[in-house]
């Protein structure tokens, strides 16, 4: 009976289009009314509890601090910068793009912004040059998921919020995972270019060393946000929440410096930053009441030993998840199916004895994948509407799809090998 | 007649939300400047601001709340929309207005809760553990935005509702709390 109340009001209140977070709390007030005896005064409680905290205040800044790099034109300047050094490697600007998406992750913590900022400036430019372009969209997608795996990251954030799971772990975490993920997207690449010379232009200009190296070194200001960002977390100088302040502080100094910022860029950051937080926010809230409704009837407790009992082995249960996420990838945003799922998927497997922090890199792959899998892969159709539909989401979603199994063939050597994700978090915490 | 005032309303409605996220800007900026000026004082004077993790938090619940009323108006929440994409522009609107129920009936809910909860903390004059800061205005910021997102989500229903009984299902009838595409967050 609470299955079926659960899923049904669930699926019907969130296929309606009505806010998720609306749908998923709806279906919590009502489980705490029906099947907890009526304690749905916990519910606001809850929601003050989440909400009123200082560690989770760093989400808004962090869709902050990416709103004001998208705008301030520092992505151009990367670009640039960056676009020498893969010059006679076959695929050229492909590369550049999982370079500059890679560099960009590591101090956006949004794959959208990640995505929308790179993809601008690099789209036009490689249809210029005479790149194909469903590959030019699948390497933009593909490497704007980087911006959720390569710390700051929103996904570890709110995972770690919501797990009381150390953040700074997380983000060190996944360092090398993201880092990982980038080189295969690189090497897939190369081979298409070898095998297919097609998709991309000779370059015929010859760059010396030198100039590659001193373009190089031209990003030094977002070396240094970078180093303000995660350099203050690895050295215990700020907690995630300060170094997420301090880098919207290094941000709007280096783009007005640096870049073509604004001040009316910086409000408009302000006032949009605080619309995304707000849509990411109410989904929060929903789930915040349906995992206190499935809390306090012990549903992951007993899911737990469901799970045990099933003879799956921890593996098998494993297995199960990462195919829930790719199916409810096809449905729900990334963010939003990870705040939804956690409360139920994070003790479970947890208590089948997978660490949490190797856990939450795992769930930010899945839910990366879910950024790039149609219909709605929000990566996709923001690459999609930055072409004007030269390629059709469909088209890019097809595109994508090596990327997708790149992540699937991540996941599974993380879980072949765990300390890919440990061995940093282990050595400075 | 209806119909005008209604869309007076909602105008006007808008405003009021714009001005809300205003206010939810200005504390994503305090939040900023709070952090980074406590961050300096420890490390420089060895002095943090005691009061920073406290009024941290209770900005961040302003900057939720106060932002959520054009959030919910401009229809920009996440929301899935697979079965609205497959369904005519007529179709679309009547699930508009099952969604906009869903909605109403969330905020509703959480309305009616919010009550013995502010009363709770006005019968306690709750206040935060460290720096004895009053929680009761703080707090009724939840209720004050639940009322007016609601209002706006009543307003925006009705005006489905009178432009789907005056034929203009066609043009103007899908409710903000309808099925939009999510690109938009991305511009």
């Amino acid at each position: 009976m609470f299955w079926t109340t659960l899923l049904s009001l669930l699926t019907a209140s969130a296929a309606s289009g009505a806010a998720l977070g609306a749908a998923l709390g709806l279906t919590g007030l009502f489980i705490l009314h029906f099947f907890a005896g009526g304690a749905t005064s916990l519910a606001l409680d809850a929601v003050w509890n989440t909400f009123n905290s200082f560690t989770l205040s760093a989400i808004p800044l962090f869709i902050l601090l990416g709103e004001i790099l998208l705008r301030s034109g520092l992505s151009e300047r990367v670009y640039t910068a960056i676009t020498p050094v893969f010059t006679r490697v076959p695929g050229g600007l492909l590369h550049t793009n999982i370079a500059v998406c890679t560099i960009f992750g590591a101090v956006s913590g949004s794959s959208l912004s990640t995505a929308a900022a790179i993809g601008s400036v690099a789209y036009p430019e490689m249809r210029r040059r005479g790149y194909n372009r469903d590959m030019i969209v699948g390497s933009l997608a593909g490497g704007g998921t980087l911006g959720l795996l390569i710390p700051p990251s929103l996904s570890f954030l709110i995972f770690g919020a919501l797990t009381e799971t150390s953040i700074g772990r997380l983000f060190i975490a996944g360092i090398i995972p993201g880092l990982m993920v980038a080189l295969m997207f690189m090497v897939y690449i190369l081979i298409c270019c070898l095998r297919n010379p097609s998709l991309y232009p000779r370059e015929s200009i010859a760059i010396s060393m030198l100039k590659v190296l001193t373009n190089g070194l031209s990003i030094w200001p977002i070396l240094m946000l970078i180093f303000a960002i995660m350099g203050s977390i690895i050295l215990g100088w700020a907690t995630p929440t300060e170094a997420a302040a301090v880098g919207v502080a290094v941000a709007i100094l280096i783009a007005f410096l640096w870049g073509d910022f604004n001040s009316q860029k910086l409000l408009e950051s302000f006032y949009r930053s605080v619309q995304l937080y707000a849509a990411i926010g109410l989904v929060i809230v929903g789930a915040t009441i349906l995992a206190q409704s499935v809390a306090i009837l012990g549903v992951p407790q007993a899911i737990l030993e469901s799970a045990a009992a099933s003879g799956l082995g921890k593996y098998g249960v494993l297995a199960l998840i990462v195919l829930t996420y790719l199916l409810l990838g096809c449905i729900f945003d990334g963010l939003s199916l990870m705040i939804m799922t956690l409360p139920i998927v994070f003790p479970l497997l947890t208590g089948l004895g997978f660490d949490p922090i190797w856990l939450g890199v795992m769930v930010t792959i899945m839910i990366e994948i879910g950024q790039v899998t149609p219909p709605v892969g929000l990566n996709l159709s923001v690459l999609a509407s930055l072409t004007n539909n030269e390629v059709t989401l469909g088209r890019a979603a097809l595109a994508t799809i090596p990327y997708w199994l790149i992540f699937l063939l991540a996941l599974v050597i993380l879980t072949m090998f765990p300390q890919i994700a440990l061995v940093l978090p282990n050595k400075f915490f | 007649m209806i119909l005008r005032i209604l869309e007076t309303t909602e105008n006007g409605l808008t405003y009021l939300a714009r001005f809300l996220a205003v206010i939810s800007a200005l504390a994503i900026g305090s939040i900023t400047t709070i952090i980074c000026v406590s961050v300096i004082m420890r490390r420089v004077a060895n002095s943090p601001l005691f009061y920073a993790e406290e009024l941290v938090g209770l900005l961040l619940a302003v900057t939720l709340f106060f932002a959520l009323p054009l959030v919910t108006l401009r229809g920009d929440h996440i929301r899935v929309t697979l079965l609205a994409n497959q369904l005519q522009k007529r179709g679309r609107a009547y699930l508009g207005l099952v969604a906009g129920i869903v909605v109403l009936a969330f905020l509703g809910w959480l309305i009616f809760e919010s009550v013995e909860w502010m009363a709770f903390a006005i019968r306690l004059g709750l206040k935060t553990e460290a720096t004895s800061i009053p929680l009761v205005p703080w707090m009724a910021i939840v209720p004050f935005s639940l009322c007016i997102t609601t209002f706006g989500v009543i307003v925006q229903l009705c005006l489905a509702l009178a432009r789907i009984n005056t034929g203009g299902a066609d043009q103007k009838s899908e409710v903000q709390t309808a099925p939009k595409n999510l690109q938009k967050q991305a511009d």
